[in-house]
């Protein structure tokens, strides 16, 4: 309806202007985190326990193996969510340092006691069979470290020099040392986190095209030094050209989307999770969305992640705390990167690099830090103007509307 | 504007950048999700349903053919069937054998040990039907022993419950289970039914995936043939043409009795005969079809054919008189009766009771050769039954004008024309039923898996010859059997029998002429005489040069058609035989 204040707003526009109305409310970020979050959650636990199940059962004579320990790190890490959302900045920015060092001493420890899995030793065991995978750790440990250094540098990011030092070091130092565990899917999503905070804190162009050409320089390096590495690459442009060796995941990912078609196979129905398609439950997970929910279930993940993005950068936007605005950047660009360098592979758009799809992949340690980061998400939404009294307000109504059964019930 | 402002703005602009990269992106990817999912993906599902697919073959399980009353004479047996190699078990066939025996009961030692001792052959089946378990067990007592040459086979393999009984009609399989012989042959297709198959995905490990899509052709059960046989009747015909051959030292002999009324064999034996059960005996000479792939001279029998012409032309009756000459010489070529006489009178009966081949020509010289012949395809010789079974011969009817003077003559007689039993039977029985040939006819059904029957269509019956003149020959027939005729021993208590015997000489395949001293004796009849239901005819090949067909054929006649008549409760008339003179 077109108020009396808008006179001139024409009414034939009124479903636009009812969208950009719903959109212009102070609580659509932390509505938006919120909901994709709880969405992408529940369809990421409905699909590991789809893919999982024929492995599991084969591995672990329980078909919910997989699933039942999905859903405990699903609770744990909603948990850590939960507290993350409430916690106030200013013991965000105390636990920093002991977040940072403590994943970089794990990081460290992989290299003493970490156990190697398909050729990533990033892993370190615990007890009751977990296990860890520190790098995880580490992709949230750079955000709450970068957040904390830019928000207080607020002042100084005008001069290069602040920008990149010494931001750029410990970050580049990280993510080298997850390079060294072999982990270079989740280095990629650091370095991409890292070019993503240099470019939101306003580096100037020149030296970040630098920064950019060094890292091509060394990635092209890092792959030509490794014969397996330059395969991987060659049969990534044409995966018909080794079929059953490396091309094989990318042509039965092919396959999986190829059978699912517009509508999908059917929920349960996949068959390139009978142990055609290696890590379908994990970072071809998407793969098995499509095939069992076809190009429908495979475009709502993508508008999912979409949507995820929007609020991320709406709440970097429009809070008025740096602190919130540079950890929603970072947490956005993280969460977006690393999707979309797992779509990518899936889609055989990229060649083929060991990374989950958050919030969906099967893994703990992944699924843990990444419920934690959407917590972050969901408090840093909290700061947009006008957020926390309409959340008071609304509380407040609650409550009050609570009364009011009460009192019709007496 | 603060250095701090400047940053903040710049900031939001590079936020929005980041969004719309991400958002491009994504829009990227969601085009490349509808290329292969909606656009190319034909290609590479199909792949993965080639990749992943399995075939399994629904075998359909092989028909029976059963006798009239629903009883097995072929059948599948499933279960488990052990075989052995003799060639390797000849050796320890005393340890293997008493292996068996342990496992299986009721198998016996001695004739187990002779079965792994069979010479020259490789395969001999040792127990059919095991169940798995008990196989199972005597397989690995066998193995934990040493003792090898025993193998176990699941495949449902052929079985005839009564071994020879009716075994050349019922024919036998190739080792490929397709039948090549008698009825496995002509209504193999039947048979076999449809083979079904189930294509479904699986895993690679080969397991089957559930919810994935399964294509399943039906598979269909192959249909029983209900023969016309009577199984009793079979076996009991079986033994006594088996003791006639012995008997007589014939070659070999053939029974066959048919259905008058509508063409239904009720019985055809051979001796000697092979078992398609056990495969022994399975050589040329037994396996042949005698009753409708050997080509013969059937002798005296066609004198009835001849009467029954002569007479459908109001030309003679049973009391015709006709002057017999003791010979006659046509062509260079004397012929003569059995037994010497001068010239003698006969009526048309008493040439019929008395097989006189001169009484016969005499008779049909009234009519041209061209009408004999015209008649003789009507009974339907030279040409096919329409039995329809596998490599039915047609006999040789050479066309009337190509017969030289001395053939005329003699094929009235039944010399110069060769038959198949069943056309002899087919054309007899057109006497009996009336004048109107049936065409014989071997099966009466094919049983579906779900009950229906097929009945095959049958032709309609042919008039050859009036009624009347049937009834002519029939009483020229009673006198055959009369205790003054060729064949009292055809003779059956209370039941009026019609008859005639035929000792035809036979003729040497290879040099086309006739051997001295060999003959075939025949005897073909029909009861009841005075309302047929039965014709007989019973065929001996090359006995003991003294016989003639009343005095062999005749008594197994005699005792198939018995039983017959009893089997299917065919009271006697009561009536007695009309007397013919058979002289004037």
């Amino acid at each position: 309806m077109a108020t009396s204040t808008e006179p001139a707003r024409p009414t034939r526009h009124g479903f636009l202007a009812g969208v950009r109305s719903a959109f212009d409310r102070p609580l659509t970020s932390y509505q938006l985190v919120l909901g994709v979050g709880t969405i992408l959650l529940c369809l990421g636990l409905v699909m590991v326990l789809s893919a999982s199940s024929v492995l599991a059962l084969r591995q672990h004579d329980n078909a919910f193996y997989y699933f039942e320990r999905q859903l405990l790190f699903a609770v744990v890490g909603g948990v850590g969510a939960v507290v993350a959302a409430k916690l106030p900045f200013r013991t965000l920015h105390w636990l920093t340092y002991p977040v940072l060092i403590g994943s970089v001493a794990l990081i460290v420890a992989t290299y003493v006691i970490g156990v190697e899995i398909r050729g990533n030793r990033n892993w370190l065991p615990l007890a009751g069979g977990f296990m860890l995978q520190p790098s995880e750790f580490a992709k949230l440990a750079v955000v709450l470290w970068v957040a904390h250094l830019y928000s207080r540098k607020q002042k100084l990011l005008g001069r290069t020099s602040h920008v990149l030092v010494p931001m750029l070091p410990v970050t580049a130092g990280v993510a080298l040392l997850v390079v060294g565990q072999n982990d270079l899917g989740t280095a990629l999503v650091l370095f991409a986190v890292m070019l993503g905070m240099l470019w939101v804190a306003g580096l100037k162009s020149r030296p970040l095209m630098a920064i950019l050409l060094t890292l091509g320089a060394v990635l092209v390096f890092f792959v030509a030094a490794a014969p397996h590495r330059v395969a991987r690459l060659l049969t990534f442009m044409d995966p018909m050209s080794a079929p059953d060796t490396d091309g094989y995941q990318s042509i039965h990912s092919r396959m999986a989307f190829a059978s699912g078609q517009f509508w999908g196979v059917g929920l349960g129905g996949s068959r390139q999770k009978w142990g055609t398609l290696p890590e379908a439950h994990n970072d071809f997970i998407l793969a098995i969305i499509g095939e069992e929910l076809g190009l429908f279930g495979a475009c709502v993940v993508l508008v999912l992640f979409g949507l995820l993005a929007y609020a991320g950068i709406r709440i970097a936007t429009r809070t008025r705390e740096p602190y919130a605005r540079y950890l929603a950047a970072g947490i956005t660009i993280w969460l977006l990167a690393q999707a979309l360098i797992n779509i990518g592979m899936v889609l055989g758009l990229l060649p083929v690099i060991g990374i989950p799809l958050p919030l969906i992949s099967s893994g703990g340690s992944s699924l843990m830090t990444t419920l934690v980061a959407v917590g972050l998400l969901v408090n840093c939404a909290k700061s947009e103007p006008g957020a926390k009294r309409a959340l008071e307000a609304r509380a407040a109504r609650r409550s009050g509307r609570g009364l009011i059964g009460i009192g019709r019930r007496g | 504007m603060t250095g701090v402002g400047a940053t903040h703005a710049m900031t939001h602009k590079r936020l929005r950048a980041c969004l719309v990269l991400v958002l491009t992106v994504l829009v990227l990817f969601g085009v490349r999700l509808f290329q292969i999912q909606g656009i190319d993906s034909a290609a590479f599902a199909a792949k993965a349903v080639q990749d992943g697919t399995d075939t399994v073959v629904v075998p359909a399980p092989r028909g029976s053919i059963t006798d009239r009353n629903g009883i097995d004479l072929a059948a599948n047996v499933e279960g488990i069937t052990l075989t052995a190699d003799p060639t390797m078990t000849t050796a320890d066939a005393p340890q293997v054998a008493a292996v068996l025996t342990g496992v299986f009961d009721d198998l016996d030692y001695f004739s187990l040990v002779e079965k792994l001792r069979t010479p020259k052959s490789r395969y001999v089946v040792l127990v059919k039907q095991a169940p798995a378990t008990k196989a199972q067990k005597a397989l690995d007592r066998l193995k934990e022993k040493g003792l090898v040459g025993v193998f176990s086979d699941s495949a449902p393999i052929r079985t005839y419950p009564g071994g020879s009984l009716a075994a050349n009609l019922v024919g036998y399989l190739n080792a490929q289970g397709e039948g090549v012989a008698g009825l496995e042959r002509t209504y193999d297709e039947q048979l076999q039914g449809k083979d079904g198959r189930m294509t479904y995905e699986v895993a690679p490990s080969g397991q089957r995936i559930p919810q994935a899509d399964t294509t399943v052709d039906e598979m269909v059960p192959g249909k029983d043939v209900v023969t016309t046989i009577d199984r009793d009747l079979q076996w009991y015909a079986d033994q006594r043409l088996a003791d006639g051959v012995r008997s007589s030292s014939a070659d070999w002999g053939l029974a066959i009795t048919m259905d008058v009324t509508n063409g239904e064999i009720v019985q055809l034996s051979q001796y000697p005969s092979f078992d398609p059960d056990t495969r022994t005996g399975m050589t040329e000479k037994n396996t042949v079809a005698r009753a409708w792939q050997t080509v013969y001279e059937p002798g005296s029998v066609i004198k009835t054919l001849t009467m029954a012409a002569l007479a459908d032309q109001g030309l003679v009756s049973a009391d015709t008189k006709i002057k017999v000459p003791g010979s006659m010489t046509i062509d260079g070529f004397n012929i003569s009766d059995y037994w010497d006489h001068g010239t003698i009178k006969l009526t048309a009966a008493g040439v019929i009771a008395q097989s006189s081949n001169m009484g016969t020509i005499v008779a049909s010289q009234q009519m041209k050769s061209s009408t004999l012949h015209s008649y003789l395809s009507k009974f339907g010789l030279g040409s096919k039954t329409g039995v329809g079974l596998p490599g039915e011969s047609k006999g040789i009817l050479v066309p009337a004008e190509r017969w030289s003077r001395s053939q005329a003559a003699t094929v009235t007689f039944g010399q110069g024309v060769s038959v198949t039993a069943l056309q002899m039977v087919k054309a007899v029985g057109a006497i009996a039923n009336g004048g109107v040939a049936v065409e014989p006819t071997v099966v009466s059904g094919l049983k579906a898996g779900d009950g229906s029957v097929e009945k095959p269509a049958r032709a309609k019956g042919q008039r050859v010859v009036s009624q009347q003149a049937a009834k002519q020959v029939t009483r020229m027939m009673e006198a055959v059997t009369a205790d003054d005729g060729t064949a009292p021993a055809a003779q059956i208590e209370g039941y009026r029998v019609a008859g005639k015997t035929g000792t035809a000489w036979r003729v040497n395949p290879e040099t086309g002429r006739y051997v001295r001293g060999q003959n075939t004796v025949s005897f073909m009849g029909f009861a009841p005489a005075d309302n047929p239901r039965f014709v007989t005819y019973v065929v001996l090949d090359n006995p003991v040069s003294s016989a003639g067909g009343g005095s062999t054929a005749a008594p197994v006649f005699q005792q198939v058609m018995s039983m017959a008549l009893e089997r299917f409760g065919i009271a006697p008339t009561g009536a007695k035989s009309p007397k013919v003179a058979q002289d004037w």
